[in-house]
């Protein structure tokens, strides 16, 4: 029988040193993406223009809805909520539900609605109003995932469901602004 | 996909941390960030153990379960490591479903066709993936574990569901027939 202690070719040891990591072929990613995104019923498709539809929303107000669920909210004193630094250094004290994950989400989604709203001026009136009402939608949205999430702290699923409706939002609002930049 | 602001001088196992906590709360860009940062090293693990024509979707499967596992890992070893050792078992599990061990331990060595290197001469490292990719199945597994990952042969008896002699057996032909392939010129 053969042991561990057979000689191992040094040529063959020399090419295993050599050996380096490689990506695949082709992006996985989004096969991965498919299969761990939960279906969800009532799903947003969202395309272009109307997708661009989605970044006027700043313009719209939506701004204000997303820092006032942070900043400000009606449940933002819960001692529930977790304590946070603001933008201007101050502590803020998030909603039972929130985390920092989602702060982070609500800090990036703020950014790109400024972003958006130096673009938003170049679009046509009848796109900025088609876009204003796709980011009142996810708005609602937010609202309401909000809602259930500072209703029920411990539930996953709840925090989950916010998590990934903000993240919608988000990449709607990142894709209306590198589309409208490039037009 | 977006991720955090860096911050300056902020160490790279901080941005993972932060990633693995935001993706177990069920961030699938923060997950995103995960996959593009270890998927070379996956995938090049699974391709070796496996095949090219089965790589990819078992890395697939390598990165679905590891979301849906997030939960369990407690950040007592690297997220790679953990990611890693995942890995290994989904292979293990993708071919426990597709034969037995009288199969995964079968395959004729002399019909192993050469590869290119010249005796004598150094092997240069696509060549040796090639002929890795041509080892019967349960002498690659043991070569890769062993000779390219550094396991030991109880370990990889007790990963395989094999006896350590079995391991030791399958490496030395593994490694008996690469030399072949490689020196066939």
């Amino acid at each position: 029988m053969a042991t561990d202690h057979d000689e191992l070719d040094p040529r063959l040891r020399e090419a295993i040193s050599g050996l380096r990591d490689r990506e695949p072929d082709s992006d996985l990613w989004p096969g991965i993406s498919r299969r761990i995104a939960p279906p969800r019923p009532g799903t947003i498709q969202l395309r272009w223009p109307i997708a661009a539809a989605a970044a006027v929303a700043l313009v719209a107000g939506s701004a204000v809805v997303t820092r006032q669920l942070v900043q400000s909210g009606p449940v933002a004193a819960r001692e529930t909520g977790t304590p946070i630094a603001s933008h201007a250094g101050s502590v803020t004290v998030l909603p039972a539900g929130f985390d920092l994950a989602t702060a982070s989400l609500s800090d990036a989604i703020a950014q790109v609605e400024d972003a958006f709203a130096e673009v938003a001026p170049s679009l046509d009136s009848a796109t900025r109003a088609s876009i204003a009402g796709a980011i009142r939608t996810l708005d609602a949205a937010i609202a309401d995932a909000s809602a259930r999430a500072g209703a029920a702290p411990d539930d996953i699923d709840a925090a989950r469901y916010l998590t990934r409706t903000m993240q919608r939002k988000l990449r709607v609002l990142q894709s209306v602004t590198t589309l409208t930049r490039a037009t | 996909m977006v991720l955090p602001t860096p911050v300056s001088g902020t160490p790279t196992l901080d941005l993972e941390r932060h990633l693995v906590r935001r993706a177990a709360a069920g961030d699938d860009a923060a997950f995103e960030g995960l996959y593009r940062r270890h998927v070379a090293r996956i995938h090049s693990l699974v391709r070796r153990m496996t095949d090219q024509g089965t790589a990819d979707e078992v890395t697939q499967d390598v990165f679905v379960r590891a979301w849906s596992k997030l939960g369990s890992f407690r950040g007592e070893s690297a997220f790679g490591t953990w990611l890693y050792r995942l890995a290994v078992n989904v292979v293990l599990t993708h071919r426990r479903k597709q034969k037995s061990e009288r199969d995964w331990l079968a395959g004729d060595d002399a019909m192993l066709a050469t590869v290119g290197s010249r005796p004598n001469s150094p092997i240069a490292a696509m060549d040796l993936e090639q002929a890795i990719g041509r080892l019967p199945e349960g002498a690659r597994q043991v070569f890769v574990l062993h000779d390219i990952e550094g396991w030991t042969h109880e370990e990889i008896a007790d990963q395989l569901g094999l006896v350590a002699g079995t391991s030791k057996s399958q490496l030395s032909r593994a490694r008996a027939a690469l030399r072949r392939m490689l020196d066939g010129y």
